[in-house]
C-alpha cells in the first residue's frame, strides 16, 4: 500500500475513534510506545495493571516499561482469573487490527481472561501496530473469516471507544459497566 | 360485533395523550435516534444502496433458511455447542430450565435480548427461585419498575432521573442521591459484583453466521461482554431468522443496525462469538444456543408477513412513527413496541394483543427508514384486515374507506350538500350517525368537476405536437374539491406540447389500505391497473397530482397486485405532476414567469417523502420568485388522509397531539403562507397553525408559459 494511502486511514481512524471518545497516540517504535503507555496510565494514577495475551517480545516490553515506574502486574490464573483482573486499574491488550471507517479496534481471543482485561478495568489501553489499521468494516471479513477458522473457539471483538449508555434522559455517559477510558497507541 | 376489544386500546390511548411529560422525552429520544441516522449516512456513498443491499442479504437468507439453520447447528456443535431448537416459548424456557438445574446454578445474567422478551423469560427463573439480572441498564430499570420497555432502543426513556434514583433506593433499600453520577456509581458497583459471581450468562444474537457457526452480538454498554466470558455457561437465545450465510452478510446488518437506531457507526462493542473459549486456562466450560421458532416458520409461508424476518430490530421505524410518538411503547406496542412490532405481535403474541394496530395512520414513512426496506404499512393493513374479519370494522371507519364512492353523488348536489355543511347542527348530526368530527372544516364539493370540463376540452387537449403523451390520474380532490388544479396542469401539459388523455378511473382507494379493507384495495388496484396499463404499452406517461395517488400508483398498487408485470409497468411510468413539469422547463418546453413573491412554509406530506420529498414543486416555486424553506418534524403532520376526520381519541384527538410539533415549527418563523401537495394535510395545517395553505399548481397559475 501507498504510504500516503496508509496515512489517510490512519487519519481516518484517529478522527472517528477520537469522535467516539477513545483516545489515540502515536509512537515510532515499540520502546517509545511502551514508554508513552507508562506515562498514560502514571497520569491517571493507575498501580495495577493486568495485560493480555499477546506476542511475548511485546509482553516484555510493556512489561518492562510498568514495572520500571513501579507499577504491578497482576498475572490472572485459575478459577480467579476474573477476580484478579477486576483489581486491575487498568488492561493493557495488542489490538489484532484496528478498521477506520467504523473508528474501531479489533481484538481476537482465544481465551475469555483476555477479553476481561479489556472489559474489566477502568482503563483500557491498546497497542496497535501501524500497518494493521485497514481501511473499511467490508474489507475486515477475510480477518474474521480467519480468526474464527483457526481454532475450535474464538472470539472477535472490535471496540469503538468507552462504554457508553444514554438509557437514562438520553444523556451521555462513558464507563457504564466497561472502561471509561480507552488509550490507543499506534507504533511501528 | 366484537367492537368493544377496541375500548382498552382507546382508553390507555387516551390516559398517555394527558401526559405531555413522557411524550416529550420520547419526542427528544426519537429525535436524536433520526438525527444521528441523518448525520452518520452522509458518511455513505449512498445510504439507500445499502439499504437496499441489507434488503437482498435478508432475503437471500430467508430464502435458504432450511439449508442455513442444518449449517449454523452443524458448524457451532463442531465448535462444541450445544444447539436446541425450540419450537416455542414454553419449549425455550423448559430447556433452559434444564440446563441450569443440572449445573445447580443459582444466579442468571442477561445482556439485553429481545427474544427472551418475547417469550416472557424472566418470571418463570424467578419463580422457580433463580436469581435474575437484566444488566442493560434500560432494561434493568424497566425490570425493577415491572414494566415493559417504553422504547426498543432505549427502553427507560420515559422515566426521569428522580424517578430513576428512587426506584433503585425503594429496591434495594439505599439512600441514592437523585443525579446522574450517583447512579451510574450505584449501577456500576451493584451489577459488577453481580456479573463476577454469575453462574449462567444470557445472551441473545443480533446476527448468527452460519458458516463458522458464531454469533454477533452488538451493545453500547459493554454487559454482553461480561455476560458472555465470566460465567461458566453461556446461553444464546435467539430467533431462526437472525441466521446469515456468511462474514460478508453479517457486515452490512452490524453497520446497518447501528446506523439506523442511533446513528452509531457500529455499537460500541461488536462480539463476534464462535465456540467457548476458556477463562484463563479453565475449559470446563459451556455453551448453548438456543434458536427460537415460535411462529416465525409459519410466517415464511405467509406472503403478508414473510418480510417480518428481515428485521434486524434497529428501531428506526418507531422514531419516525408519529402516532407511537405521542402514545409510546405500553400503548403502541404489546413486548414488541412501534410498527414492526404490529406485525411480530400479531404473529408470536396472537392477533388480540396487536390492536395497537388500529393507532397506525399508514403514513408510510417506517417503510422510508427501514434499513431492510420492509413493507411494513402494507403488514400493518393486513393485521387489521385480519382484525377487523374477527371483530368488526368501527363504523365510522366504513363509512371513511369508501367515502370516495360518495363524491359523483354530493357533486351533483354540490350547492346543498356545502350548505349543510357550514350548519352547526347539521354537522352536529351528522357527527353523530357517521363519527365525523364537527370541528374539522370538510373541503366544498364543487358542481363543475374536472371531468366535466375535460370533456368540453377533451379534443383540443388531444392535439399534442411535441410527441409526448401523458395521462392524467386525476383522483378524488382534483376532480370534485379544486378542479382549477387539475386544469392548471394539463392546460401547461397542452401548452408544452404534450398530448393529455384522462381515461376511465377509480380514486386511488388507499383509504382501504388505512383501514384494513385489503381486498377492496385489490379490486380497485386492479382495476386502475387494467385501464392505464394500455396506455403505458402505447408509450404514455402517467401523470399524478395528489402524491397519495402517486404513491398508490408507484408503490402499493405493484404489491397487492404480487407484482403483475402491468402493475409494474404501470408503476415505472408514473410521474408526480410537479416532477413532470419540471422535467419539462429542463427541456426549454415550459417557461416559469416571476410572478411569485413572498416566504412560504413547504410542508413534505408524508407519501412525498417516498417519492421526491417536494423537490420539484419547491424548484418551480423558487424559479417564480417565492421563497421556499422546508418546516418539519420528519414525520406525519397527523391527518393522515382521512383519520383526523374522526371524532374521538381515535381520530382528531391523536390527530392533533401528533400535530402538535409541527404547529410550532411553523407558527415560530415568519412565514406569509404554506405551502403542501396534499389535500387532507392542508386540512390539519390550516387548522393547526391558523396559516392559509396553498397548492404549489395553485401558486404557480399562469406563471408556466409556453416557451
Amino acid at each position: 500500500m501507498l504510504m500516503k494511502e496508509l496515512e489517510s486511514i490512519i487519519r481516518l481512524f484517529k478522527d472517528r475513534f477520537e469522535q467516539q471518545a477513545g483516545r489515540v497516540y502515536e509512537a515510532e517504535t515499540l520502546d517509545e510506545a511502551a514508554s508513552k503507555l507508562s506515562n498514560i496510565l502514571l497520569e491517571q494514577n493507575v498501580r495495577r495493571v493486568a495485560i493480555a495475551g499477546m506476542d511475548e517480545q511485546v509482553r516484555e516490553r510493556i512489561r518492562e516499561s510498568l514495572t520500571s515506574v513501579g507499577m504491578e502486574i497482576v498475572e490472572p490464573r485459575g478459577g480467579n482469573a476474573h477476580e484478579t483482573i477486576n483489581s486491575a486499574e487498568a488492561g493493557v491488550t495488542l489490538a489484532s487490527f484496528a478498521v477506520a471507517d467504523i473508528g474501531a479496534i479489533a481484538e481476537i481471543t482465544n481465551d475469555d481472561a483476555d477479553r476481561l482485561v479489556s472489559s474489566l478495568p477502568r482503563i483500557h489501553a491498546c497497542l496497535l501496530q501501524r500497518q494493521n489499521i485497514i481501511d473499511t468494516f467490508e474489507n475486515s471479513a477475510q480477518l474474521i473469516r480467519d480468526a474464527l477458522s483457526s481454532s475450535r473457539s474464538c472470539v472477535v471483538s472490535f471496540i469503538g471507544g468507552p462504554s457508553r449508555t444514554g438509557d437514562i434522559e438520553l444523556k451521555l455517559v462513558l464507563g457504564v459497566h466497561g472502561p471509561h477510558q480507552v488509550h490507543v497507541i499506534i507504533f511501528g | 360485533m366484537g367492537l368493544e376489544t377496541y375500548e382498552p386500546l382507546i382508553k390507555q390511548l387516551k390516559n398517555m395523550l394527558g401526559q405531555k411529560e413522557r411524550s416529550a422525552a420520547l419526542y427528544a429520544a426519537m429525535k436524536r435516534g433520526r438525527d444521528g441516522r441523518a448525520r452518520t449516512m452522509q458518511e455513505f456513498a449512498d445510504f439507500n444502496e445499502y439499504r437496499h443491499g441489507i434488503r437482498k442479504i435478508k432475503e437471500r437468507n430467508i430464502d435458504n433458511l432450511d439449508k442455513l439453520l442444518e449449517r449454523f447447528m452443524e458448524e457451532a456443535r463442531k465448535r462444541g455447542a450445544h444447539v436446541y431448537l425450540a419450537r416455542d416459548g414454553p419449549d425455550a424456557i423448559s430447556y433452559i430450565m434444564n440446563v441450569v438445574k443440572q449445573k445447580q446454578a443459582r444466579l442468571i445474567i442477561k445482556s439485553k435480548s429481545l427474544t427472551s422478551e418475547e417469550i416472557e423469560f424472566n418470571e418463570p427463573f424467578e419463580k422457580a427461585g433463580y436469581e435474575v439480572y437484566e444488566t442493560d441498564l434500560g432494561e434493568w430499570i424497566m425490570q425493577v419498575a415491572r414494566e415493559k420497555p417504553f422504547h426498543l432502543v432505549f427502553p427507560a426513556v420515559h422515566k426521569t432521573t428522580p424517578e430513576v434514583a428512587e426506584l433503585f433506593s425503594r429496591a434495594y433499600q439505599k439512600a441514592i442521591e437523585g443525579d446522574l453520577s450517583a447512579i451510574m456509581k450505584f449501577v456500576r458497583e451493584t451489577l459488577r459484583r453481580i456479573f463476577l459471581s454469575a453462574d449462567v450468562g444470557v445472551s441473545g444474537a443480533n446476527v448468527a453466521i452460519a458458516e463458522n457457526g458464531a454469533i454477533v452480538l452488538e451493545t453500547n454498554e459493554g454487559n454482553g461482554r461480561l455476560v458472555t466470558s465470566i460465567p461458566k455457561i453461556h446461553i444464546v437465545l435467539m430467533g431462526m431468522e437472525k441466521i446469515v450465510e456468511r462474514v460478508e452478510d453479517a457486515i452490512p446488518l452490524i453497520r446497518g443496525h447501528a446506523v439506523s437506531a442511533t446513528g452509531q457507526r457500529t455499537t460500541t462493542y461488536v462480539s463476534i462469538i464462535a465456540g467457548r473459549p476458556p477463562l484463563a486456562g479453565d475449559d470446563g466450560r459451556e455453551m448453548h444456543v438456543v434458536i427460537l421458532d415460535n411462529g416465525r416458520s409459519r410466517m415464511r409461508e405467509d406472503s403478508w408477513f414473510r418480510e417480518a424476518l428481515y428485521c434486524i430490530r434497529c428501531g428506526a421505524c418507531m422514531n419516525i412513527c408519529a402516532p407511537y410518538s405521542v402514545s409510546g411503547g405500553h400503548v403502541f406496542g404489546y413486548i414488541y413496541p412501534g410498527p414492526i412490532g404490529i406485525p411480530w405481535t400479531a404473529n408470536v403474541h396472537g392477533l388480540d394483543k396487536a390492536k395497537f394496530a388500529h393507532l397506525c395512520i399508514s403514513c408510510g414513512l417506517c417503510k422510508e427508514i427501514c434499513p431492510a426496506e420492509i413493507d411494513i404499512p402494507m403488514m400493518i393493513a393486513r393485521v387489521k384486515e385480519l382484525d377487523v374479519e374477527k371483530h368488526g370494522q368501527l363504523k365510522v371507519n366504513r363509512i371513511l374507506e369508501s367515502y370516495e364512492s360518495y363524491a359523483p353523488i354530493l357533486s351533483s348536489i354540490a350547492p346543498l350538500w356545502n350548505w349543510l355543511m357550514r350548519r352547526v347542527l347539521i354537522r352536529a348530526l351528522m357527527e353523530k350517525l357517521t363519527g365525523i368530527d364537527r370541528s374539522r372544516p370538510l373541503p366544498e364539493f364543487k358542481r363543475n368537476t374536472f371531468m366535466k370540463w375535460y370533456r368540453k376540452n377533451a379534443a383540443r387537449l388531444r392535439a399534442g405536437g411535441s410527441g409526448k403523451k401523458a395521462v392524467l390520474f386525476v383522483d378524488f380532490f382534483a376532480n370534485y374539491i379544486e378542479p382549477q388544479l387539475a386544469i392548471t396542469l394539463v392546460e401547461a401539459l397542452a401548452r408544452a406540447g404534450v398530448e393529455v388523455v384522462v381515461p376511465e378511473q377509480k380514486t386511488s382507494g388507499y383509504p382501504y389500505i388505512l383501514y384494513g379493507d385489503l381486498k377492496e384495495a385489490e379490486k380497485v388496484a386492479r382495476y386502475n391497473v387494467e385501464k392505464l396499463y394500455p396506455y403505458v404499452k402505447d408509450g404514455y406517461d402517467i401523470i399524478s397530482i395528489e402524491p397519495t395517488a402517486t404513491y398508490s400508483l408507484r408503490e402499493s398498487y405493484p404489491k397487492l397486485l404480487n407484482n403483475s408485470e402491468e402493475s409494474l409497468a404501470v408503476a415505472s411510468k408514473t410521474y408526480e405532476a410537479l416532477e413532470y413539469l419540471w422535467a419539462l422547463v429542463q427541456q426549454g418546453k415550459i417557461v416559469v414567469e416571476k410572478t411569485l413573491s413572498g416566504r412560504a412554509g413547504f410542508h413534505i406530506p408524508c407519501h412525498e417523502r417516498g417519492l421526491s420529498h417536494g423537490k420539484y414543486a419547491i424548484a418551480l416555486l423558487r424559479e417564480a420568485g417565492l421563497e421556499v424553506e422546508i418546516r418539519e418534524t420528519g414525520m406525519c403532520c397527523g391527518m393522515a388522509g382521512t383519520f383526523g376526520l374522526k371524532k374521538g381519541t381515535l381520530g382528531i384527538e391523536l390527530s392533533l397531539a401528533i400535530g402538535e410539533q409541527l404547529f410550532k415549527q411553523f407558527k415560530d418563523n415568519n412565514l406569509d403562507f404554506i405551502v403542501t401537495e396534499s389535500s387532507v394535510c392542508k386540512i390539519q395545517l390550516e387548522q393547526g397553525t391558523g396559516l392559509q395553505v396553498f397548492h404549489p399548481l395553485k401558486l404557480l397559475g399562469d406563471a408556466l408559459k409556453a416557451a
